[in-house]
């Protein structure tokens, strides 16, 4: 009896165990957090941060293992120096894991893995009543990933010339699918739905994720899509998907030969850029701190070639860019967002 | 053919991979028959090592913990009336009677041989015939998939007709909780009163933990002295009794019929896949009153159907690079971080990956019975310790498995809440089952319809372009107005019958 419970208990403590090593696997300096257990007391207004970090340091990734925010986010921990670990939290298409970190206490201890874009769109969208993406300091971005409108073979088209024409001779007939309704993607395709001229004559298909949103390309349920390339690169390897054009500002290194959107002279363009962001009141130089190790980070090859492998192009970009851009971009987003929601209303 | 060839001497050059799939059937079982430690669960929790492993190694991994979990949940389900994942809460209801009417080892040997049935069945089908079965994923569009999220729901309404009244009022209210959080087509809060915590909904695995670990355990303790306190296993059997497995014929052609077809489309899972195949074995049966008394059938109709599902899965996932579920999805990302694309020119360009996916899928059901069967009595011992003290054990192992599937502490809070309410409602003689079902099934119809209806111009119309869906739409009436039409039948015939005795 004694022995059988004991065996449950064991087991207990064993999953304890598994669930830290699984969340520590990314860290290489676990040790170091031994020394020292008062975080919150290392932290001062003052800015006297010298023993920075004393403690593991949290990445928040508010989505499920496996995806591409975790991808990256445990290729970058791989790479650090600094003692780090992965913790998913998913939930609402990343707010809830978003919403964690933010009102996390701003000691430097936890962050968040986000999509700059999606960050902006919790508060744009009208999600959230704080403003998000104003009051979390970015502490850097480090890939960036692009949107390819395409198309299944079955259509015939090869340019995005042949699918406009065909749209607008027939018009209501053509499903156009898009993922993460009201995010980023769907704000990007209304907009380049509007500049091509078709907005009233297609279908607008959401889908909750890029595989669903794939599985309906394939199987033809929609005759274009607005996917990842990532998330299409096996369909366009095998030829059942046609790109038409990358939503990007240059031509894409894997695909020299479908044009971009700047060149069709589309006004917008969706790139995906994603970075690390702090709670807010997270003193400057732990961000300092934060920022100089991630920019080691994108200097090393193991981790660029990772993201290479998963689909991304490897970028950086300092904090202060990235804050001075979501400024810049906020009255545009807003626009979109405002247009949509007319569209809704209709 | 090449391919499997392939496949078994990639998986079996490497001790690392062989290894493996022991180790990994292994730890799946131990988490599938803890109650609140599930299935997925153990593959969340490997996902990172598999990072540094080669694709086989990692595929292998997981394909091998996900089949452990998935049929180790019977345990629990069969000696405690406590699903030890949540794909085993249908094996409860012949189970549990089973093992009580002191026939504990034939119960546990039939479940286990179910499920390595419903394995390999669907391990034959991802094998011989993936490519061409794969197509069906691609013919489900939205309304498919509404229409046979439908016709499931017909299912589990026609389960309740014993009370209808009842029935309707578990599945409403589980569709009802299926409507908090964030809508996700026009990305409007509902119901979350301006709480960002219930934003995303309520966890299926929290809620799920509540209905049917917590609020059973309230129920259990209530009659703790009112009863024996342990159950005792004798006589442990390697293949489980010819006799009883006589009547199993129609259960596990269904299951693995049904739990493959469900597998390969898209979101559906294997809770669906279960009381569909129970109610549908039940209905074709002689003796429809011994179900629910621990009639073997039933937990073969359960057991053939949830395993069968995996390899169902796993289908659209080497064909054509589509997840059917989280733990697929996560082979996904185990795939692209090494490089690889998934999708249908896997086929051609790693043929190994392919094969490697087929052999670990065949081996962890063959191992999975060999463990699982060949260490029962470890397993039992596991769980059929004082229930004094296995119940505090169960609930810690619950709440620290809920906390660390998504690493929140709102998920802890709503299965206490989901065990209060649960508890509540078992007493008011509200089944859970139907409750369940209509969350998942819920918000799988409403997200299908509003997509349907994205692409039908807001039209319901668009759904009689669809053959398939007419066809499933067609057996949901049926289903509900045959069971109204037989008792009509069978009034008048009565009446008859008086007549003709007056």
């Amino acid at each position: 009896m004694k022995k059988s419970i004991a065996i449950v208990l064991t087991l207990i403590m064993a999953l304890a165990t598994i669930s830290g090593c699984a969340g520590g696997s990314g860290s290489n300096s676990g040790a170091e957090s031994a020394g020292n257990s008062s975080a919150d007391g290392s932290v001062s207004a003052d800015g006297a941060n010298a023993d920075y970090p004393a403690n593991v340091i949290q990445v928040i990734v508010p989505y499920s293992p496996g995806g591409g925010s975790d991808t990256l986010a445990r290729a970058a921990i791989a790479a650090s120096d600094l003692p780090m670990v992965a913790i998913n939290i998913e939930g609402a298409s990343g707010l809830v894991g978003t919403m964690q970190a933010y009102e996390s206490k701003p000691d430097g201890y936890t962050i968040v893995v986000q999509t700059t874009h999606d960050l902006m769109g919790f508060t744009v969208s009208g999600n959230t009543d704080v403003r998000m993406f104003e009051d979390m300091p970015a502490i850097c971005e480090l890939v960036t990933d692009y949107n390819a409108i395409s198309t299944n073979k079955k259509t015939g088209w090869t340019t995005i010339e042949d699918m406009v024409e065909y749209v607008k001779a027939h018009p209501g007939e053509v499903n156009w699918g898009v993922t993460g309704a009201q995010g980023m993607d769907f704000a990007t395709t209304t907009m380049h739905l509007q500049d091509l001229g078709i907005a009233d004559a297609v279908n607008i298909v959401p889908y909750e994720g890029g595989s669903e949103g794939m599985t309906a390309l394939l199987g033809n349920h929609v005759q274009v899509s607005t996917l990842t390339i990532g998330e299409q690169a096996g369909g366009i390897a095998s030829g059942d998907i046609v790109p038409l054009l990358i939503s990007s500002p240059d031509r894409v290194e894997a695909y020299p030969d479908v044009p971009t959107t700047k060149e069709t002279g589309l006004r917008w363009y969706g790139k995906a850029n994603r970075g690390f962001f702090a709670p807010p009141g997270t003193p400057e130089d732990i961000l300092k701190i934060l920022q100089d190790n991630f920019e080691k980070v994108s200097r090393d090859e193991t981790f660029k070639q990772a993201m290479i492998d998963y689909g991304f192009t490897p970028i950086f970009d300092i904090g202060a860019n990235v804050d001075a851009y979501m400024t810049e971009a906020e009255p545009m987003l807003a626009d979109v967002y405002e247009r949509l929601a007319a569209i809704n209303r209709e | 053919m090449d391919l499997l060839t392939l496949g078994f001497s990639y998986v079996f050059s490497d001790p690392l991979t062989i290894f493996l799939l022991i180790g990994g059937t292994l730890f799946g079982i131990v988490f599938g028959s803890i109650p609140g430690l599930t299935a997925t669960l153990g593959v969340i929790l490997l996902i990172p090592f598999t990072y540094g492993m080669t694709p086989v190694q990692g595929l292998t991994l997981l394909i091998s913990v996900y089949v452990g979990g998935i049929s180790g949940g019977l345990i629990a389900a069969i000696l405690i009336n406590i699903p030890g994942t949540p794909s085993s809460i249908v094996t409860t209801w012949d189970g549990y009677p089973m093992a009580q009417n002191g026939k504990p080892a034939a119960a546990l040997a039939i479940g286990t041989f179910c499920s390595l049935l419903g394995g390999l069945f669907s391990a034959f089908v991802l094998i011989f015939i993936a490519p061409p079965v794969a197509r069906v994923a691609l013919l489900f569009g939205s309304w498919e998939s509404f229409a046979l999220a439908i016709m499931a729901l017909a299912v589990v309404v026609s389960m309740c007709s014993e009370d209808i009244l009842k029935g309707l009022l578990s599945v409403t209210f589980g569709m009802l909780l299926a409507s908090v959080g964030l809508d996700r087509v026009s990305g409007i809060a509902r119901l979350t009163f301006d709480n960002w915590q219930l934003m995303a909904g309520f966890s299926d695995t929290a809620l799920m933990m509540g209905f049917f670990a917590i609020a059973e355990i309230f129920s259990q303790v209530r009659a703790l002295n009112g009863r024996k306190e342990k159950l005792e296993v004798r006589k442990y059997t390697f293949f489980p009794p010819r006799q009883e497995m006589k009547d199993c014929l129609t259960p596990i052609t269904l299951g693995s019929l049904y739990g493959t077809f469900i597998g390969i489309v898209p979101a559906i899972g294997q809770n669906v896949a279960t009381a569909i195949v129970y109610n549908h074995t039940k209905a074709l049966s002689k003796f429809p009153e011994k179900f629910g008394t621990g009639y073997a059938p039933g937990i073969a109709a359960s057991e053939t159907a949830n395993n069968a599902v995996n390899g169902g899965a796993l289908v659209p996932l080497i064909t054509l690079g589509i997840p059917g579920d989280m733990v697929t999805a996560a082979l996904i990302g185990g795939l692209m971080i090494h490089g690889l694309q998934p999708g249908p020119r896997l086929y051609v360009d790693h043929p190994e990956i392919i094969g490697g996916v087929m052999v670990s899928y065949l081996m962890a059901n063959i191992v999975m019975y060999l463990l699982q069967q060949g260490l029962m009595r470890v397993w039992v011992k596991l769980l059929t310790a004082k229930m004094s003290y296995l119940f505090p054990a169960l609930l810690l192992s619950c709440v620290l498995g809920v906390y660390t599937i998504n690493n929140r502490m709102f998920d802890v809070w709503v299965m206490v809440a989901g065990a209060i309410v649960g508890f509540v409602l078992m007493k008011l003689g509200l089944d859970l089952v139907p409750l369940i079902l209509g969350y998942i099934l819920g918000r799988l119809i409403e997200k299908y319809m509003r997509t349907g209806l994205a692409a039908s111009h807001g039209s319901f119309m668009g759904i009689l372009k669809a053959p398939i869906a007419v066809a499933f739409l067609l057996i949901a009436v049926f289903l509900l107005v045959a069971p109204l039409i037989f008792r009509l039948f069978k009034q008048t015939k009565a009446v008859s019958d008086e007549k003709d005795a007056a």
